[in-house]
């Protein structure tokens, strides 16, 4: 059961949770500026506080703070001409990488020191004797000082920016001119050519818009019309997912149910298909029966046939809406649950899943209403087809029901049935909401198997309403960055990857000839199409991997289209412009922290604000509720009562920790080095993200810190 | 609290301040019901030994600190109040200034802290190292390189640099050699002239004695006593005759006289100028110019 404590937060209406940041946030600046303030405020004069901020940005420059931009100079071009990139494109993207870090390190470092230091020296020099005995408010003061080291990061970034651009555009004349002579002795049929020469043509220093997929899905067929039956392939580590959103009254039934110990169900049902399985199909079966047996030692007592396939196996999981596995406390509940054959041929198959009370109290609790059913084929040689629907949960209900439509070996002891379907589509193009096809995590994004036969599954990409810009005349570029995972042997001579690329036309109903290209690992790779081809910018990029024993990594930003040039120096102004946001938050922090703290405390206090957000974020799943419960069962602590204790303190603790990091600033909202690293433009959004955070944290903290040096005793 | 409209500078009604320790107990009684009226264009001494309270009332009056009961008002508004500020200058007991700006620089910032228009700074800022005894050089100098009566001068600068009414000055004359000693006495005496009303906090007795038409002496946080500097060092049973030109058969005259009015104990000699004035006269000498004071920053 969560601590009490939890019931309360959930009893919060979601917008209320959703906003409460903001909430607090202008709660504290109008208490702070209304209520303690109002005086200071009518008072305040912009020429006290550029006076009181030249004063800082005066003695930053005088302790020549700036001198150490030479030295962060020196360390980028030693690390830089160490580092050992992968081709002309990597370089370039390192020695970005290289520079925004260093800047980014010198300006976050530089603002905490100077500004944590700042007003406790001045207060134990006495110098503020003379500041706060003239008509100025101590909202100008701390307004004074954040401008002033505002200032002083505004010019190592310049500084430093001014550098960054002047080395990149060496490094890129240096990179280009070794292309140019790698191109020429290049064969002309090599994989490596076409991106090659795309970099020639349009230089490293680029900067690109893409327009990003519309959505993703891994399917084990091309995909059909709308409202079509999707498939996916048995042993592939692919699912799918099907939403629900239960009612409050559907919630009230399934409580009923656990309270009641009746039963009910999952019922999934789906299309099969299955065919002779190929070697690497059959030794997936003999695997299975081996294991089905339980016995994994070689050789089997019995001959096990491979040249038929098994019968349709799936598997069944209840995720919440973070995707986290709810258990129902049964060990390998819906593992492997065979699909029951249909009385009428190419009917459907299905399988009842009857669900343990457990679960039914977690569905029904407040915590949840909103989760999903995951299921996956397990059955090798299989295709596992899905219609509108493919799974329903089935509650024994007061009204009749009629089963039949359900198959006929439903149990007998529940002849009154209620079926609770997925929420009604979004787009209003189909009846419920369909089910998400993906498949299982890889290093990167998820994955995507390789067959030589070109029969694996399919990463597909949906493109609506996509801008097509001519970057090159009369061409599209489309961008690939792909993560290449091999698993077993590769066979030497086609150990490169290989993956194949079809695109269908919504518009025109072309299908445009399937095109191979070789992948590296998460590196772009740049082809440039017949803009003809895909005009009206509807259409579906279908990629398959074409190499045994090795799997792709696919992400939603895996494929997209160049959509429009950008001058890389805007670029690199936006991405200085979010460095200097980040810098402004933490001359913010480190002001609040200093106008009740010593300065050492201070940094150390602004460095936890900092980072204390990304910290838990770090920690991830170690804090996830549910923590208590796995460390008393791995400590085997069998006393209830300890249990209890210990299993609360852990909860809670870890609560306090979710909790304190979610009222910190996020910095991941200053992405500086994300976008402009892999040559994309950095989205007006993102400025707009930092700016957000900003607000919400640093407009507080500045009224907060007033509050504080308003009633502080300055004289020691 | 209560605005007056009299012609006080200076109310302070039953101040009181006891700082506390971390725990919020009493830690030291700084100050203990203080009542003191300051009337304008008077040259006020507050006097008392280390720790006898001055620093604490004189921070209690800007508002570097706050009361723990009583209060303060200066010039009719509360003490402390930013309104006020506009009207005060501050002269801390050490200059503490921003060591890494230089004399003209330090005028200028204190001066926008003012709002003071950039023209009228200009014209202000020189006059004023002009007043204070800041050659050329030396204003360009950072404050760092500053001898301790050159940091004392440009933090008396910055205390006038808004034309106060009321000048605070803590200690103004540490660090001043005895000529920065008697010009820092001659300005208090010209900003009398002035009109402004200055409040002189000291444990220098006769710098006191010299500018102060009336004084307090502050000891254990209380008032110990208040008056006119003359009628409080005045020695009710002695009477000196001073006159000049008399020999000493005149003298000798004068003591039989005394005798025979029946004053048996009677001193009559030449009387003695103080160290200070002494001094002064040695060096106006030894300049022949009649300027006393070197030029600022020279070799001494």
């Amino acid at each position: 059961m969560p601590p009490s404590h939890m019931h309360f937060l959930m009893a919060i209406p979601a917008w209320m949770n959703e906003y409460a940041n903001w909430m607090v946030a202008a709660l504290i600046v109008i208490v702070g500026l209304v209520w303690f303030g109002w005086a200071d405020l009518t008072r305040l004069h912009g020429r006290r506080i550029w006076a009181i901020s030249s004063v800082c940005f005066t003695e930053a420059l005088r302790k020549r703070i700036l001198w150490v931009t030479p030295l962060a100079i020196a360390g980028v071009i030693t690390v830089s001409q160490l580092s050992r990139p992968i081709d002309a494109q990597d370089a370039i993207r390192q020695a970005t990488k290289y520079c925004l870090f260093a800047s980014g390190l010198l300006v976050t470092v530089t603002a905490v020191i100077l500004a944590c230091t700042n007003l406790p020296r001045e207060i134990e020099s006495r110098v503020i004797y003379t500041i706060v005995t003239k008509p100025v408010t101590r909202l100008e003061i701390v307004l004074g000082k954040v401008l002033g080291f505002a200032r002083v990061s505004a010019a190592i970034i310049l500084v430093m920016g001014i550098f960054t651009y002047a080395y990149l555009q060496a490094r890129n004349h240096l990179e280009l001119a070794q292309l140019r002579r790698q191109l020429t002795s290049l064969p002309a049929n090599s994989t490596l050519r076409v991106a090659m020469q795309h970099d020639v043509d349009r230089g490293l220093l680029r900067t690109e818009n893409l327009e990003a997929t519309n959505a993703l899905e891994i399917l084990g067929r091309a995909p059909g019309p709308p409202g079509s039956t999707s498939w996916m392939q048995g042993v592939q580590g692919e699912y799918f997912l099907v939403p629900f959103l239960l009612t409050p009254e559907q919630r009230d039934q399934l409580s009923a149910v656990s309270q009641s110990k009746s039963a009910a169900f999952i019922m999934t049902t789906l299309r099969i298909e299955q065919r002779t399985p190929d070697a690497i199909e059959r030794r997936m079966i003999k695997d299975m029966n081996i294991q089905a047996l339980g016995n994994t030692k070689r050789p089997t007592t019995a001959p096990i046939d491979d040249s038929t396939p098994p019968p349709p196996h799936i598997a069944v999981r209840v995720l919440d809406k973070s995707h986290r596995p709810i258990t129902g406390g049964e060990t390998g509940w819906g593992d492997n649950i065979a699909l029951i054959k249909p009385d009428t041929p190419g009917g459907a198959w299905f399988a009842p899943l009857a669900m343990p009370s457990d679960m039914l109290d977690k569905l029904a609790g407040p915590a949840a209403g909103e989760f999903f059913v995951q299921v996956t084929g397990v059955s090798p040689a299989t295709d596992y087809g899905a219609d509108e629907a493919p799974v329903a949960l089935l509650v024994p209900s007061g009204e009749p029901e009629n089963a039949s439509s359900m198959g006929p070996q439903l149990p007998a002891a529940a002849p009154k049935l209620a079926k609770i379907f997925p929420p009604p589509d979004k787009s209003g193009k189909l009846k419920y909401t369909p089910p998400e096809f993906l498949s299982y995590p890889a290093q990167r994004g998820m994955r995507l198997e390789g067959h030589a036969a070109g029969n694996g599954p399919l990463a597909v990409y949906h493109f609506e309403g996509a801008k097509l810009n001519q970057i090159l005349s009369g061409k599209v570029s489309m961008q690939f960055r792909l993560n290449v995972e091999r698993i077993g042997d590769v066979d030497p001579n086609t150990g490169y990857s290989l993956v194949q690329v079809q695109i269908v036309n919504h518009k025109t109903g072309k299908a445009i000839a399937p095109f191979t290209f070789a992948p590296e690992i998460n590196q772009a790779r740049y082809i440039d199409l017949p803009a003809a081809d895909l005009e009206g910018g509807s259409f579906d990029v279908m990629l398959r991997g074409l190499v045994d024993n090795q799997w792709l990594g696919v992400s939603p930003t895996s494929v997209a289209i160049v959509a429009a040039d950008q001058s890389f120096i805007f670029n690199l102004f936006k991405s200085l412009l979010l460095l200097w946001l980040l810098s402004v938050l933490v001359v913010i922090i480190a002001v609040f922290c200093s106008t009740f703290l010593s300065w050492p405390i201070a940094v150390v206090c602004t460095l936890l604000i900092l980072l204390g957000h990304w910290g838990v974020m770090e920690l991830g799943d170690a804090l996830r509720p549910g923590l208590g419960h796995a460390i008393t069962q791995e400590f085997k602590v069998e006393d209830t009562g300890a249990q209890y204790t210990l299993s609360s303190f852990i909860e809670t603790l870890a609560w306090i920790l979710r909790g304190t990091s979610n009222l910190l600033p996020d910095v991941s909202q200053f992405p500086v080095t994300d976008y402009i690293e892999s040559g994309i433009s950095i989205p007006i959004a993102a400025i707009g993200g930092a700016l957000g955070v900003l607000c919400c944290y640093g407009l507080p903290m500045l009224v907060l810190g007033y509050v504080i040096l308003r009633k502080k005793e300055v004289a020691p | 609290m209560t605005l007056t409209a009299d012609n006080s500078a200076v109310r302070i009604e039953h101040l009181t301040k006891v700082y506390k320790d971390f725990w919020g107990r009493d830690k030291v009684r700084a100050l203990d019901d203080l009542n003191l009226t300051i009337e304008r264009g008077e040259v006020f001494g507050l006097l008392g030994p280390n720790g006898s309270g001055k620093s604490t009332t004189i921070k209690l009056m800007l508002g570097l600190i706050f009361p723990t009961a009583g209060s303060a008002s200066i010039l009719g508004q509360p003490a402390g109040s930013t309104q006020i500020n506009e009207r005060i200058g501050f002269l801390p007991e050490e200059s503490y200034l921003y060591r890494f700006l230089n004399g003209e620089e330090t005028l200028h910032f204190y001066g926008q802290l003012f709002k003071i228009p950039r023209k009228e700074l200009k014209r202000r800022v020189p006059m004023l190292l002009d007043t204070v005894g800041l050659n050329a050089k030396d204003r360009k100098r950072k404050l760092r390189e500053y001898s301790k009566g050159m940091a004392r001068r440009i933090g008396l600068a910055q205390a006038l640099i808004n034309d106060p009414e009321l000048i605070l000055l803590d200690e103004p004359t540490t660090g001043l050699d005895p000529i920065g000693t008697r010009e820092m006495k001659d300005l208090i005496l010209s900003l009398k002239e002035q009109g402004k009303t200055v409040l002189l906090c000291s444990h220098l007795l006769a710098d006191v004695q010299d500018v102060c038409g009336r004084i307090t002496i502050l000891f254990g946080g209380k008032m110990q006593t208040l008056g006119q500097v003359r009628d409080l060092i005045q020695v009710r049973d002695i009477t000196e005759i001073q006159a000049r030109g008399m020999s000493d058969t005149q003298i000798d005259e004068m003591r039989q006289f005394l005798a025979r009015m029946g004053v048996s104990d009677a001193v009559v000699t030449h009387p003695t100028t103080t160290l200070e004035d002494l001094f002064m006269r040695i060096v106006r000498e030894r300049t022949g110019n009649g300027q006393a004071r070197p030029p600022v920053g020279s070799p001494q």
